[in-house]
């Protein structure tokens, strides 16, 4: 047996998945305070009289990281920044308690300035006399050579070897120093409070006498183990929306071209899937303004959701983003956009009546009647959602591509089907699949779909391995692993592809998830031959593999 | 705030031949540094997707022998589709001035294109300012072509062209490609000074340029009073270039940028890949959005693959 639980804002959802058969559902308020209660509450609820030792496998989609980065509940951290020569320092200025030093590495992973250790004691020195005991050290392309980021880790720690340490090049490898400085100052800020969630976690499972393996899941929609967490906290952000999204792929189970549309009480996600598959945000997930390294799904959401309150102020209708109570049909003091679908298209939620007569309440006294104010509401919402969902597609399509036969075949979303989950999914989603002309699927079980999304989500794994056969080297862009390539190997695209490989189905091993590398895909494959004079003096490649979000073997689906 | 349009199209599938100045890694390392600084993710800038132009774009210039399609590959559709995509963006005042940071160049092709020249085949810039003439009714444009060769394809087409204020400034053609661009060209009977040609001798420097700039190329300018500046955006003044034999720095690129202030700037050549490239791109999107150059890298001479491109 298969247990999910995915953590939200308000409330926290848990299915206990046995075979195809949904055995229980829960729904639990969350408290944002004590999210390990909560947590342990739901698992508790769904152990209910099952053996514990029957659970295969509990997967948790937590929003701990996010609620800490979100209200600043977070330890005091330093940066230590290797920005060498490019934009200004300023731009690199993004967090309190940032110095700047002296050693630079460039583009071909070449040292052009050394540290001057000097500098590098005068600033722990400073930082630990201001009682910070977490130092993040982000060097420009440590991606290529973590050399000097080590140098200064280890000036660091020889110093004040109690010091919590990250480092760049271990932390998010890829391209791009701003996202690198972002992810690793996020890392190392949470990992201590995440760690001792995990801890708290793993007694609590002991005590309940579960060995199952427990994972956790990312951003990407994917999981990794509890255990094997602790370096990447923040791989968590954001998988609420991964989990439903998941969710609605688990669901529905259709290579198709899909929009998901979550519509929960007081905000709508929408993300979407192609020929059933995820697609990324371009950029990396978002955190308070900054973009990062952590894949996500590109997920958008709106302030509008069932609950969102209907007002009439001097004959012109609005739908407030603030939640001020439940749907009228669920007793609630003000209509809502749940009441409006449920009047207009007598949809009988909860007590229809209720939501009649508050939406004839609110129209009493105005120059409106309660039809014109339905259908006003409905083309209201429903012109939002599908704004926002021809904007997501139009972004996909001008995504910038830079090689010809990108721009030549260019790309075109052609949407299949929406497939609608959340609370208040079922009101709404026809009436905008109608509008948009596509097909519609609200899934049996689509208000648990985000819990469900969690419990049968499988592990991800990507990575990417830049070599430089002219310097010798090829580094990755996980873990800060790299290595020589030997001189006079005629390296060629296939060579490289296997080296890439190799590295997956070892990183696949450590992480236990063996069972997978075998569907690893190559999804980047560039190289470029290095000319000097009129010689090849050597190739450079980027390969990226992944073994891409999708479901575990052992889910066929839910039977109804 | 201000912001600054980008195409970056490096082609990373087309190359003249494997071993050409005119390859694949020609942007590699540009895209490395442009993308390690997260220039993309800056709130100054704004990133475009490159389109293709349509045939009737390049006919409008040129008259291809024997037909357009023998001519051209779908990587010089794209080139001068993303000039196209930044005189929109700019026209439509999307952005406030913008880059089209792409290969392969143009400003060796002439009015009758009938094979590569200079590793030019369409004139990205031409078909770009006759595309802006016909669907925004410009009238006068200025091209200022800062590239190390004579741009003799632009001067060709726009040779007879009152209304287009065409200024060189290049390695003496005496000693360079493509032999030409001297002071004494300077435009048809009826377009009599509104071609401005300046050699300058080999290992001219940052002085130098800014010498002709300061005291040739803005006055001029500010007589002519355009509606619109374009940079013919070569790189190979760079005191690394292979191919050439100036002493131009990156820095002195970014300064140039920055008082030149072109409303768009068209990348031509530059085939210093490694030690030339991505600092000047960097340095004349810095200076075209506005960022201070304090920290731009100005690389010392003594550096030893400074030469070795």
């Amino acid at each position: 047996m298969l247990i999910g639980i995915d953590v939200g804002g308000t409330f926290t959802d848990g299915v206990l998945l046995d075979g195809k058969a949904i055995a229980a559902t829960v729904k639990y308020p969350t408290d944002n305070d004590d999210l390990k209660t909560t947590l342990l509450n739901v698992l508790d609820k769904l152990l209910a009289g099952i053996d514990n030792q029957d659970i295969n496998r509990v997967v948790l989609s937590t929003t701990l990281v996010t609620n800490m980065l979100a209200t600043d509940s977070v330890a005091r951290t330093a940066l230590l920044l290797l920005p060498g020569p490019g934009l200004p320092l300023d731009t690199y200025l993004l967090f309190a308690d940032t110095y700047f030093l002296k050693g630079s590495i460039d583009f071909r992973g070449r040292k052009i300035e050394t540290i001057d250790s000097k500098e590098v004691e005068e600033a722990v020195a400073d930082i630990h006399s201001q009682g910070i005991n977490k130092i993040a050290i982000v060097g420009k392309f440590s991606n290529r050579n973590s050399e000097l980021e080590k140098v200064v880790r280890k000036i660091v720690l020889d110093k004040f070897p109690s010091m919590d340490v990250a480092i760049g090049s271990e932390t998010a490898g890829q391209l791009n120093f701003l996202r690198r400085i972002v992810t690793t100052y996020y890392s190392i800020m949470t990992k201590e409070a995440w760690d001792s969630f995990v801890r708290e976690i793993e007694t609590a499972l002991l005590q309940r006498g579960i060995t199952a393996e427990v994972d956790v899941l990312k951003a990407d929609g994917g999981t990794m183990p509890l255990h094997l967490s602790q370096s990447k906290p923040c791989e968590t952000v954001f998988s609420g929306p991964a989990a439903s999204t998941m969710g609605a792929v688990a669901l529905v189970m259709n290579p198709r071209n899909s929009v998901v549309v979550d519509i929960g009480g007081t905000t709508s996600d929408i993300s979407l899937l192609i020929e059933g598959q995820p697609l990324y945000a371009s950029k990396g997930a978002s955190i308070k303004g900054h973009y990062t390294h952590i894949n996500a799904f590109s997920v958008c959401s709106l302030a509008l959701g069932g609950d969102s309150p209907v007002t009439i102020n001097q004959d012109v209708v609005s739908v407030g983003s603030r939640r001020r109570g439940s749907a009228a049909c669920f007793g609630g003091e003000l209509p809502t956009v749940i009441d409006v679908f449920n009047h207009k298209h007598r949809l009988g939620i909860g007590n229809e009546a209720q939501s009649t007569a508050k939406l004839t309440w609110i129209v009493q006294n105005t120059g409106l009647d309660i039809e014109t104010l339905c259908t006003e509401v409905e083309n209201i919402v429903i012109n939002r959602l599908q704004e926002s969902i021809q904007n997501m597609f139009q972004e996909w399509e001008n995504e910038p591509a830079y090689r010809v036969w990108e721009v030549v075949h260019g790309r075109k979303f052609n949407v299949q089907e929406i497939i609608g989950i959340g609370a208040a999914t079922g009101a709404i989603i026809p009436v905008l699949a109608r509008k948009m002309g596509v097909d519609c699927i609200i899934p049996e079980y689509a208000s648990v779909a985000n819990a469900l999304g969690a419990c049968v989500a499988r592990p991800t794994l990507a990575l990417k391995v830049h070599i430089d056969t002219e310097n010798g080297y090829f580094v990755l862009d996980q873990e800060g692993i790299s290595g020589p390539i030997a001189a006079g190997q005629n390296m060629q695209m296939q060579d490289a592809q296997n080296l890439a490989r190799r590295h997956l189905i070892e990183m696949a091993k450590v992480r236990g998830m063996t069972d997978y590398a075998d569907e690893a895909e190559v999804y980047l494959q560039e190289q470029f031959n290095v000319i000097r004079g009129w010689n090849t003096a050597g190739k450079i490649f980027d390969i990226g593999v992944q073994i891409s979000p999708g479901l575990i073997k052992e889910y066929q689906g839910v039977s109804r | 705030m201000k912001q600054t349009g980008l195409v970056f199209f490096p082609a990373f599938d087309w190359a003249i031949s494997p071993t050409h100045p005119e390859r694949e890694e020609r942007l590699l390392y540009t895209r490395d540094q442009l993308f390690e600084e997260g220039i993309m993710d800056l709130p100054q800038i704004r990133e475009y997707k490159s389109r293709m132009a349509d045939k009737k774009d390049i006919a409008r210039v040129h008259f291809c022998v024997p037909d357009i399609d023998a001519q051209i590959t779908e990587a010089h559709l794209v080139s001068a589709g993303s000039s196209l995509v930044i005189a929109d963006a700019v026209i439509n005042k999307e952005v406030d001035n913008g880059f089209a940071l792409v290969r392969p160049p143009g400003h060796h092709a002439m009015t009758v294109a009938h094979g590569n020249r200079g590793f030019c085949n369409i004139n990205n810039e031409a078909i770009m300012i006759e595309y802006l003439r016909k669907k925004y009714g410009l009238r006068k444009i200025a091209i200022v072509d800062t590239d190390v060769h004579h741009g003799d394809g632009t001067q060709e087409i726009f040779w007879h062209d009152p209304d287009i204020l065409f200024i060189s400034f290049h390695q003496d053609g005496r000693t360079l490609y493509p032999g030409t661009g001297f002071v004494e060209e300077l435009g048809g009977p009826l377009a009599h000074g509104t071609t401005i040609n300046v050699p300058l001798p080999p290992r001219t420097t940052d002085a130098g340029i800014h010498y002709v700039l300061d005291h040739l190329v803005l006055p001029i300018l500010d007589e002519f009073q355009p509606e619109l500046v374009v940079n013919s955006a070569g790189q190979d003044n760079h005191y690394s270039d292979p191919l050439a034999n100036m002493s131009f720095s990156a820095q002195g690129y970014a300064v140039l940028n920055k008082k030149l202030a072109p409303d768009i700037a068209v990348l031509e050549g530059g085939y210093s890949v490694e030690t030339a490239l991505p600092y000047v791109n960097l340095g004349i999107i810095m200076a075209m959005a506005g960022i201070p150059r304090l920290n731009l890298r100005n690389l010392p001479a003594t550096w030893n693959i400074s030469k070795n491109w």
